[in-house]
């Protein structure tokens, strides 16, 4: 590639794309490294606690990059005058 | 009338419902064109490519899969929790919508159509179309399956294994021949709705049959095989090394790139449409596989003492022996819509590969749209015949095949990363790419294939010799072949040359304007 003249595609620019990476990595880390750190045979409402550790950060993470999500979008419209 | 019979009265009832709608007036294009066929011209808008992505990216895994592997390697499951958020917020998110923003501008209809604008036709084309054919055609065969194992156990087997797979791959020729992917999105629509309300469903009477208390469940499991209830699993499948690899490299990095994939992205409106999907389609996908715990574990309460592959067949076991007959019948159903909505969406990319990267680049050139569209049709058929008559090997290597397809798409990523998303002075060339694909499979499939034993019709049999350490080998494959892969492809890319330039400026720039006009 050669991309002297086009902007770095992989540098978040606006702050609600910064926020949408943050929240992005804090909750893939809990899901993904954080899990290993919960592996014990506990109930958390009749269900194994890494199961719920795991969906729950899931969820967290889904609805926090949606909302970072539609901020970014609105950005968008507004820069293009739409 | 028998049980067996509501079971098949279901099943008629769904096949009926998926032939309508894969072949009604609303799934006819205007054009005649490979552009209207394979892919869609004038592109789908949000809910109907929503479900039809959150369809396509289920195989016969999300049923009966999920439930007997949480019966086999208990909340090890979890994994799967990762890729069904990592895959739509990263990977459509972010390159989803890039492969969407070049498909509509430079109009392709192909994977390697992408890959090639950027780094140069010939013969690489070929390459690529045929290394991605032979990646999916595993995947292809272990997801109908599953699906098959279902029908014919849920029919007490009067619908034999062999009958099961025949309906499927006739229902898919169907469908594919007549209205391409707008048919293949149209029934997985439907598809995805209904293993979603069978998914619940089936969780719901699970809780049923053990009186919704979960409690009871997680302590009969607890004294009975506690192992279920963290990693790495009874069987030890989930050892650090695999859950820090295998969720990320061996199915999120690479679901999202496999050929449908592409498909569906270029078919999507335009980029706002396949943005908004990667921001909420992994409540659907996250939502389909909740409900396997309480099925899985309620399996492993009936029928604590089943190995192996019997393990995997434990929730067909539980709705054989106490669901009512029409409700065996709606899940049944469930897992047919599985295992279809990944099948015609495979086919259907396939077949555009084969038709537009090998037949029409390199056979016939200079044919009409009305003659690729029937040689495309005939390799559907072709496609689907070669699934089902694998399939009928009754394969027992199903997880080793998916592997395989995993490992072999993600060496790809490198090729997709470069083209969607331009990084400064990072620097990829064609031969570059080749370089790391080759070597990063190579790995891989040691990986994979290490110390395996195949045998060749009871007469002989092929040993494949581990030559990679065993410490190695603990990482999943995808993950080895990558970490192969990327340095090496770096490292030739400095020595060879370059993408023309002018290539480089038209996709970049046409990413620059859709995604980098922001303050």
């Amino acid at each position: 590639m050669s991309d002297r003249g086009h902007s770095n595609h992989l540098i978040p620019r606006s702050l609600w794309d910064k926020l949408y990476l943050g929240w992005f990595l804090v909750c893939f880390l809990m899901v993904w490294i954080g899990t290993l750190f919960v592996n014990k045979p506990i109930p958390v409402f009749g269900m194994p606690l890494v199961y719920v550790w795991a969906s729950g950060w899931g969820i967290v993470w889904l609805f926090g990059c949606l909302f970072f999500g539609q901020k970014i979008e609105k950005e968008r419209l507004a820069a293009k005058g739409e | 009338m028998e049980s067996w019979h509501y079971t098949i009265i279901i099943v008629i009832l769904y096949s009926l419902l998926i032939l309508w709608v894969g072949t009604g007036r609303w799934t006819k294009s205007k054009t005649n064109t490979m552009d209207d066929y394979f892919k869609v011209g004038s592109g789908f808008g949000f809910i109907v490519l929503y479900l039809g992505i959150a369809g396509g990216f289920h195989t016969a895994f999300a049923i009966p899969g999920s439930m007997g592997f949480y019966y086999s390697h208990g909340v090890a499951f979890a994994a799967n929790i990762l890729w069904t958020v990592l895959t739509p917020l990263g990977v459509i998110y972010f390159i989803g919508s890039r492969i969407t923003c070049l498909g509509k501008k430079f109009n392709y209809i192909t994977p390697a159509d992408l890959i090639v604008d950027y780094f140069g036709d010939g013969k690489f084309r070929a390459f690529l179309a045929i290394y991605i054919l032979v990646a999916c055609i595993p995947l292809m065969t272990a997801n109908v399956t599953g699906p098959a194992i279902l029908l014919s156990s849920g029919t007490e087997g009067h619908i034999p294994y062999w009958g099961a797979l025949a309906i499927m791959g006739v229902m898919v020729i169907i469908y594919v021949t007549s209205s391409g992917i707008r048919g293949v999105t149209w029934t997985t629509v439907a598809q995805a709705i209904w293993m979603f309300v069978a998914v619940w469903a089936a969780a719901i009477w699970c809780l049923t049959l053990i009186d919704g208390d979960l409690m009871t469940l997680f302590n009969t499991i607890k004294d009975t095989e506690p192992e279920l209830l963290t990693l790495p699993g009874p069987q030890g499948l989930a050892t650090r090394e695999w859950w820090l690899t295998w969720p990320v490299f061996g199915i999120a990095l690479y679901w999202a790139i496999l050929p449908r994939g592409f498909m569906f992205f270029y078919s999507a409106k335009d980029v706002a449409t396949t943005r908004r999907i990667g921001l909420t389609v992994g409540f659907y996908l996250m939502a389909m596989y909740l409900p396997a715990m309480v099925i899985g574990f309620t399996a492993f309460y009936y029928f604590p003492t089943l190995e192996g592959a019997a393990g995997d067949n434990s929730f067909p076991l539980l709705l054989a022996t106490y669901a009512p007959a029409w409700f065996a019948g709606i899940i049944v159903a469930g897992g047919l819509a599985a295992g279809m909505s990944s099948m015609d969406a495979d086919t259907n990319a396939n077949a555009a590969m084969l038709t537009k990267d090998v037949y029409a680049g390199f056979i016939n050139k200079n044919a009409s749209d009305k003659h690729y569209l029937s040689v495309g049709r005939i390799f559907v058929v072709l496609l689907v015949s070669l699934t089902v008559l694998a399939a009928g090997y009754r394969w027992s290597l199903v997880v080793l095949m998916i592997g395989v397809t995993a490992a072999m798409i993600v060496q790809l990523l490198p090729a997709v990363i470069a083209v969607t998303i331009p990084m400064g002075r990072l620097r990829l060339t064609k031969m570059g790419i080749t370089a790391g694909i080759i070597v990063g499979l190579i790995v891989s499939l040691m990986a994979l294939l290490g110390g395996k034993v195949f045998p060749l019709g009871g007469f002989a049999e092929i040993i494949i010799p581990k030559l990679l350490p065993a410490s190695w080998t603990r990482f999943d494959a995808s993950f080895l072949g990558l970490a192969f892969n990327i340095p090496l492809a770096l490292i030739v890319s400095q020595f060879t040359k370059a993408p023309d330039p002018e290539a480089v400026a038209r996709i970049h720039g046409a990413l620059d304007e859709e995604f980098g006009r922001r303050p």
